[in-house]
């Protein structure tokens, strides 16, 4: 026994990501909250998509993907009565001689995605590919498509073209008013106020 | 803890802003605006407010160095003057001309006077020069002539409050220069027109009512296209003309052959354009032009200049308010440089080297003749060490190692010299190769007067000691004469130089008093007593500065034959495109000082090189790509820009990068009048590169230019000891 | 209840960046990320540089999925401490005016930037692991009292304050425009 001592999994022996893909939108929250660098969300622009990658190796288990992934594609397997049962007997076994082995059901979670790809979406102005098409179509359920569409550096091309020179005609609160403006609309055009009724995200809590 | 409030200038551009800087224990804390400014109004740009770090940082020079088995090593200032004393000395008896001296346009008056009066009397030679041969040199060759003084011939202010069309050719104004632009841009609230003759879509152009995109090197078909619809259109008041000017008829007859058609076919100029910025230049009341190194920096830059004079002249834009020619200035103090005489063919106040009855003042004040033969031009310098005509170099407050044209010959001749004695406030690339590193003080450790590019002499303060054992550049100058036996520089302060500058040239400075500079905003010269207030506009009632006091028209005839720009090397097969250089707002020049500003540094962390998206999908190179641009003389590596601001067939690279050095790239064809390389046109080529050829690249630039000499002051010691 | 932001007048910039370096500099010695809260756009007419309008319900505060931008009094202020860099406020943004930007801490000279402003084209795949990404937007430099360092540095006075009282002031304005433009049709019939 003593040359072939038993080794504990890690990977089951801490809480789980359980990962759907049908639900992620690829927008990379879980990659920016994982303070493990486990999880990579890399663009490749030539065949337009984003790779999301997954490492089971890196994984602490601390639960922060699944906290902040706000479609509720990540969740976690309750933080395990299985570590802490694994903690005791490691505790307490005085030669390391462990024989147990998860169960089944446990071992598949290391099995779950590791890797998947998903589609870019492409600028509708400048015609670079800018974010996952399926994050832009999430926010869409909520936001107005009219900017959605479009990358950042686009939109504020778009804000800093629709800066004309009406705000040079209104004159500042203490000066007459003798040239009324009449439209001066563009102002305030880019500074909006979105509250639509479909503002309920998923969020996984 | 208290902080005080020194008033001076802004130590970078020629526009010369006012500020304050704020000063706690010794250390410059901050920078404020001076709301009473003429000039800037309580204005800065972000090198004027945020370039103030240099100042205090631990790369500075503190003690002289020596080379000794091939290192610079630290020495104490009696062995450096020593030595270099000892070189001068046997230097003087055998040929005074092998040495010759590069002054700095950064530095105050007084340190520019001292400078070449330690030239001319001291070693004996009028081998003096200044960066003014890289950047206004045509102004002073072809000004001088025509209208009698190369000075800007109005306030800056004026531009601002007064004139009615802006025609600004050859200038990135609002990068280079972005308090004049403020002023551009206040014109243009106030409903004046702004015309832009730019080969880049600058800011300035894209404010433009008209911007004519003239090619690389267009500018004379241009001009005298302007001046053809001027005289064709009947805009042009010939009586008034004659009375004010000599030589209308011949330029008439030159300017017969431009027609807009003709320009049209060499410039790619659209014929209503130009028509629309004759009539919109001709038919103002008030116009002033405002142009710069997009103008000068050619082979034909005199002539540039001529066909501007002349159009200023023919339509009588001249001596009135508002109404003028502006040639900007890039460096601080490059006018009052030039004023004081640090050029190789004029003494102080303009006084040509060979005019001997104008002289005598000279050897009167300084009980010696200061020699007649006019001296070497800096662009000349590197020809002449090869040709053995050069042995010792003096570089003041320059670095030419990557300012200069073609700086791969000038640095195999540098290696050529017997001495090269540089002083600096930083280890420039320049000052690597010395023999002897002298330290000195930088514009905020010191007391003197900046004569900024409208003609106005300001105060610059003191605010802080200079760090370690360095030295204002005046005083290492009267020292090194001194230890070379010399009486001629008998200085306590400053202010005793600029009395003996105010003896000499009483016209043009006689009132310039210190204690008239200490209350008020400076004094624009002549101004010859103290009684005088001051002349802000030249030329007023038109009365010019000629020998006959009337304005001299040089036509300006290019070879009929000429069908594109005219410019040197022009691009071919091998080098399909033109590349011309200049500067960001970011940055500045060889960027010795705005380089270690942490702020500056991440705005601008490397070079750009901006290509035309035509010319990038022909090449294959994507916005970002690393890429190497090529020339007949060298290669560097640098990141592309795609982008529209400039043409199809040119793209622009700045000169603030070691890691990039263009000059290294610009060719040495000069300007025959005034020797003025031709930065702003290269046949270059371009091509896409892996990042470990740009890697390498960058390892040969770091060794090229010894990037690792440059430690802060406490590590150098170290070394030392080891 | 309209909030204070802050507008360019395209016609008065120069494309200087002074507010760049202010901003950057401000927020430096504040201890945040050194990156500019301001974006120079380039148009055919001049750059421009744009910035946060602090909109009423802002959605890169309603998208945020760690709850890192916040609304504190009449600021849209993004919590550095808690931002995880994702992105989702940048692709909520309608006017574009929040970028990740990449920082990088070292010993000696605090947080380093390793992409240039005016381009991110210096941004190279093995420098982005040793990073933080980080979202940076501008918070009208909340924490000082002066108020915002760009609007205070801008050499041409290009970049305006907009108050609430500015805001009622033009909506007045266009009232009484609208007004007049009645009565003169009402004049001609």
């Amino acid at each position: 026994m003593a040359e072939n001592p038993p080794v504990i999994n890690h990977l089951q022996t801490r809480p789980q990501p359980v990962y759907r893909q049908d639900l992620c939108i690829a927008c990379g929250a879980c990659v920016g909250a994982c303070r493990a660098s486990a999880r990579t969300l890399r663009p490749d622009f030539e065949k337009a998509r984003v790779i999301w990658r997954f490492v089971p190796e890196a994984c602490t288990g601390c639960g922060r993907c699944a906290r902040y992934c706000s479609t509720g594609a990540i969740t976690i397997t309750p933080p395990g009565h299985l570590h802490e049962y694994f903690q005791i007997i490691r505790r307490y076994c005085p030669t390391g001689a462990i024989t147990i082995t998860p169960p089944a059901d446990e071992l598949t979670l290391s099995k779950a995605v590791k890797e998947t790809s998903f589609p870019l979406q492409k600028c509708s102005c400048c015609g670079n590919h800018y974010a996952s098409a399926f994050a832009i179509a999430h926010l869409a359920t909520f936001l107005p498509d009219t900017f959605l569409s479009t990358c950042t550096a686009c939109r504020r091309s778009k804000t800093a073209h629709s800066l004309t020179l009406q705000l040079l005609k209104i004159h500042p609160p203490n000066s007459p008013a003798d040239v009324p403006v009449r439209d001066s609309g563009s102002l305030f055009e880019s500074r909006v106020s979105y509250r639509t009724e479909g503002s309920k995200r998923g969020r996984a809590r | 803890m208290t902080v005080h409030r020194v008033r001076t200038i802004c130590p970078y551009c020629g526009v010369g802003c006012g500020l304050y800087l704020l000063v706690e224990q010794g250390r410059i804390v901050g920078v404020e605006a001076d709301p009473e400014h003429p000039v800037s109004q309580g204005g800065l740009c972000l090198k004027g407010y945020y370039g103030y770090n240099h100042v205090g940082d631990p790369r500075r020079l503190q003690t002289p160095l020596i080379r000794k088995d091939g290192m610079l090593v630290p020495a104490t200032w009696n062995e450096a003057l020593n030595f270099i004393a000892e070189h001068l000395i046997r230097v003087r008896r055998q040929d005074p001309d092998a040495f010759a001296l590069i002054a700095s346009a950064k530095g105050t008056n007084e340190d520019s006077f001292a400078a070449q009066k330690f030239a001319r009397v001291v070693m004996g030679t009028n081998n003096v020069d200044c960066c003014a041969r890289l950047c206004h040199a045509p102004s002073v060759a072809g000004l001088v002539p025509t209208l009698g003084s190369a000075a800007t011939t109005n306030t800056i202010e004026e531009i601002g409050s007064v004139t009615e069309t802006i025609f600004i050719i050859g200038s990135n104004t609002s990068e280079c220069h972005p308090l004049v632009a403020a002023h551009v841009i206040k014109a243009r609230e106030r409903g004046a027109k702004l015309i832009v003759a730019d080969p880049r879509h600058t800011e300035m152009a894209a404010r433009a009512d008209i911007w004519l995109r003239v090619p690389v090197g267009g500018n004379i078909p241009l001009i005298n296209g302007i001046m053809h619809i001027l005289m064709r259109d009947g805009l042009i008041n010939t009586i008034r003309v004659n009375r004010m000017a000599a030589g209308f008829d011949a330029l008439a007859a030159n300017l017969a052959e431009w027609t807009p058609e003709r320009v049209e076919n060499i410039t790619g100029v659209p014929r209503a354009d130009l028509q629309a910025a004759a009539h919109l230049y001709g038919k103002a009341s008030t116009a002033a032009i405002l142009y710069a190194m997009g103008v000068t920096q050619f082979a034909n830059g005199t002539e540039n200049v001529l066909a501007l004079a002349n159009l200023a002249i023919i339509t009588g834009h001249l001596g009135r308010s508002g109404t003028g020619l502006f040639p900007l200035r890039g460096q601080n103090n490059i006018q009052g440089t030039c004023d004081m005489g640090c050029l190789p063919d004029f003494l102080p106040g303009y006084v040509h080297v060979g005019s001997s009855q104008k002289q005598t003042r000279f050897s009167h004040v300084w009980s010696v003749k200061p020699p007649s033969k006019p001296g070497i031009r800096a662009t000349e310098i590197s020809e002449g060490i090869m040709q053995g005509k050069i042995r010792v170099l003096y570089v003041f407050g320059a670095n030419p190692v990557l300012s200069g044209p073609d700086t791969g010959y000038l640095m195999k001749a540098l290696e050529r010299l017997d001495l090269l004695i540089v002083q600096d406030i930083f280890l420039t690339e320049t000052a690597r190769l010395a023999g002897v590193v002298l330290p000195a003080a930088c514009a905020a450790e010191k007391d003197g007067t900046f004569t900024n590019t409208e003609r106005r002499i300001q105060r610059v303060r003191m605010a802080v000691p200079p760090p370690g054992d360095a030295r204002p550049d005046w005083r290492i100058f009267s020292e090194l004469a001194r230890e070379m036996g010399s009486s001629a520089f008998p200085y306590r302060s400053p202010e005793e130089i600029w009395g003996e500058i105010r003896l000499l040239i009483p016209e043009r400075f006689g009132g310039v008093a210190y204690k008239r500079l200490n209350d008020g905003p400076g004094i624009l010269w002549p101004c010859p007593d103290e009684a005088h207030p001051g002349t802000p506009i030249l030329y007023s009632d038109n009365v010019f500065l000629t020998p006959s006091g009337k304005a001299q028209l040089k036509p300006v005839p290019i070879d009929p034959e000429q069908t594109s720009a005219g410019i040197v090397e022009k691009p071919d097969k091998d080098y399909p495109l033109v590349l011309t250089t200049g500067r960001r707002v970011y940055h500045y020049h060889t960027g010795t000082i705005t380089r270690k500003e942490w702020v500056l540094n991440q705005i601008g962390p490397e070079e750009l090189v901006e290509i035309n998206p035509e010319d990038g999908r022909r090449k294959g190179i994507r916005n970002g790509d690393l890429i190497r641009v090529c020339t007949r003389r060298g290669l560097i590596s640098a990141r592309a820009w795609i982008t529209d601001r400039v043409p199809p067939g040119t793209i622009f690279m700045t000169f603030h990068f070691w890691e990039a050095p263009v000059n290294e790239l610009t060719g040495r064809a000069q300007d025959p009048v005034c020797g003025i390389p031709e930065l702003k046109a290269s046949a270059a080529d371009i091509k896409s590169i892996s990042s470990v050829d740009a890697r390498m690249i960058r390892r040969q630039k770091k060794e090229r230019y010894l990037v690792s000499l440059e430690v802060p002051v406490n590590r150098r010691n170290v070394t030392k000891g080891d | 209840m309209p909030r204070q932001f802050i507008i360019p007048d395209k016609a008065k910039c120069l494309g200087c960046c002074t507010c760049l370096a202010a901003c950057m500099l401000t927020h430096r010695e504040e201890g945040a990320v050194p990156c500019p809260r301001l974006f120079l756009t380039p148009t055919a007419q001049g750059s421009v540089p744009l910035q946060c309008r602090q909109c009423d319900q802002a959605p890169c505060a309603e998208v945020c999925p760690v709850h890192a931008i916040e609304v504190q009094g009449e600021v849209v202020v993004l919590n550095e401490k808690k931002c995880v860099g994702c992105g989702i406020c940048v692709l909520a943004c309608p006017i574009g005016c929040i970028e990740i930007q990449a920082a990088r801490q070292t010993a000696a000279t605090g947080i380093t930037l390793t992409t240039s402003i005016l381009l991110p084209l210096t941004r190279s795949e093995q420098d982005e692991k040793k990073m933080r990404k980080i979202a940076v937007k501008c918070n009208m430099c909340y924490f000082r009292p002066e108020g915002p360092a760009c609007v205070k540095v801008c050499p041409t006075e290009a970049l305006r304050l907009v108050d609430e009282e500015d805001i009622r002031f033009w909506n007045l304005q266009r009232r009484q425009a609208y007004a007049s433009s009645i009565g003169f049709q009402g004049a001609a019939e």
